[in-house]
């Protein structure tokens, strides 16, 4: 993957290389740009708000203690904390007494209203307007297609268990996904949140 | 089934279709070991699948954007940077106390050297590295004393080893020092050590000093790979002067770090608990 030459992403890779020297300012910053989509992604995934702080903390002491591990060329500090959030997020949903509790949060989360939304007014500059996009984009997308693409990423489930729990063939579960990535990536395109 | 290709369908589309499938299974992370090992030979053949794969990992990525940003609470914040300080207070404490000897200019868990033939791989795992993990924090002085310890004990061991340099194609690796306690006996200071030597598509793993395992547990081998996920390389058998473990690595196989946990003896999970984590040895930069 080439490297994103952005001057958000050339700038979080400095302050990852800051954070690896011990430097708690460049962690506050990147923690200021990126905790609400990072904290978005845990609540998707666990939907119960002390798990979700859980995980971020988590994340982010990971990028302290491990901050030298970043490559630049292997992607962008984004994707790598997106992969990195979604990633625990799942592995905590996926044990034993989160994935028993799971459906309950579901409805808690629900009955208790949405969470409080991101006000950093940085990070809404940088990511609002393309997030917006993705989820008009996604909001194209048929009832089914949207549903097994949310339950793979979201729920961290294989072709096999969603095509189980929706009681529909393994086959028509991996085309689900398939045509709804493919539709996804035409659809934003067209709404010009595509760079390419 | 019959069906008319185009004229400009890839020789190999049949193949490559079957490929397809196994980029959206590690999307969703469901591949075995050898489907994993069968789509990279293939994608480092076919740059089609290659842009193929680049495209589905950016599509897939964008659903996390579908997840409405939150503001999380303050203490978050707050807990993180309290933790942060703690910690800066005792690296620098730890980093006051070494003595000139262990503040030399070697990397933490760098490669030190290497020499071939397991036999003689046995002999130094039996004397290698001693670093400490004991149930209450040992404070930074002990700790400096015995990493000050260890770096003497790796130079002579080589020394005596390895006096005319290291053998191609062989890494070792030592323990990085990292200091946990308290996951094996809480009455009993231990004295362990880590150390994984790869090499031909196998990396034997030692960890010397460590007890017996607690009954019902076993010592357990992690591997993080290049692509950022664990696999569970297997349980260390004891031998009694050390406990070792035979791992099948790939040459292929890009490692980041090795982790040595002590877990109920159970059918392994995907990734290593945090809290049974004991000795973590990095193995690339």
């Amino acid at each position: 993957m080439p490297p994103d030459l952005s001057p958000q992403a050339v700038e979080e890779s400095e302050w990852m290389t800051a954070i690896s020297r011990g430097d708690a300012g460049a962690f506050e910053r990147l923690y200021h740009r990126h905790s609400p989509q990072l904290y978005g992604i845990c609540l998707k995934v666990l939907r119960q708000p002390a798990d979700a702080q859980a995980v971020l903390s988590d994340v982010f002491m990971d990028v302290w203690k491990r901050a030298d591990r970043f490559n630049p060329q292997r992607g962008s500090v984004r994707s790598y904390l997106v992969t990195l959030a979604r990633s625990r997020a799942i592995d905590r949903l996926r044990s034993e007494g989160t994935r028993h509790t799971h459906e309950r949060n579901h409805q808690a989360l629900a009955a208790s209203g949405q969470p409080t939304p991101a006000t950093n007014p940085e990070a809404t500059a940088i990511f609002g307007e393309h997030q917006q996009l993705v989820r008009q984009a996604m909001g194209s997308l048929s009832g089914p297609q949207r549903a097994t693409l949310e339950m793979a990423y979201f729920r961290g489930l294989t072709h096999r268990e969603i095509a189980d729990e929706l009681n529909i063939p393994l086959g028509t579960a991996k085309t689900h996904i398939r045509t709804a990535l493919k539709k996804l990536r035409s659809t934003l395109a067209s709404l010009g949140g595509l760079t390419q | 089934m019959t069906q008319d290709l185009p004229s400009n369908t890839d020789p190999n589309d049949g193949d490559c279709q079957e490929f397809r499938e196994l980029i959206q299974g590690e999307l969703l992370g469901e591949l075995s070991q050898t489907e994993t090992n069968d789509l990279a030979e293939h994608l480092a053949d076919c740059p089609a699948c290659r842009a193929e794969q680049e495209m589905s990992t950016q599509d897939w990525n964008l659903i996390a954007d579908s997840a409405e940003a939150a503001a999380p609470p303050p203490e978050v914040l707050t807990g993180l940077l309290k933790q942060i300080e703690k910690e800066k207070k005792a690296s620098a404490a730890t980093r006051e106390a070494a003595t000139p000897s262990a503040r030399r200019p070697s990397p933490r868990w760098a490669a030190l050297a290497a020499y071939g033939g397991m036999a003689a791989a046995a002999m130094l795992a039996g004397l290698l590295f001693t670093t400490l993990f004991g149930p209450a924090s040992p404070g930074p002085d002990k700790i400096a004393a015995q990493r000050s310890d260890a770096e003497r004990r790796i130079a002579e061991a080589l020394a005596r080893f390895a006096p005319n340099g290291v053998e191609p194609g062989v890494e070792v690796h030592q323990a990085s020092f990292e200091v946990h306690t308290g996951q094996i006996n809480a009455d009993t200071p231990v004295n362990a050590a880590i150390l994984l030597q790869r090499a031909a598509g196998q990396a034997h793993f030692f960890a010397t000093g460590l007890p017996a395992a607690p009954d019902g547990m076993v010592y357990r081998l992690w591997l993080l790979g290049g692509d950022d996920k664990w696999r569970y390389a297997g349980d260390l058998g004891n031998s009694g002067e050390a406990h070792k473990l035979l791992a099948e690595i790939s040459p292929q196989e890009s490692l980041v770090e090795a982790v040595l946990t002590v877990e109920p003896d159970a059918p392994a999970g995907d990734q290593p608990d945090d809290d049974k984590r004991l000795l973590r040895l990095r193995l690339s930069q």
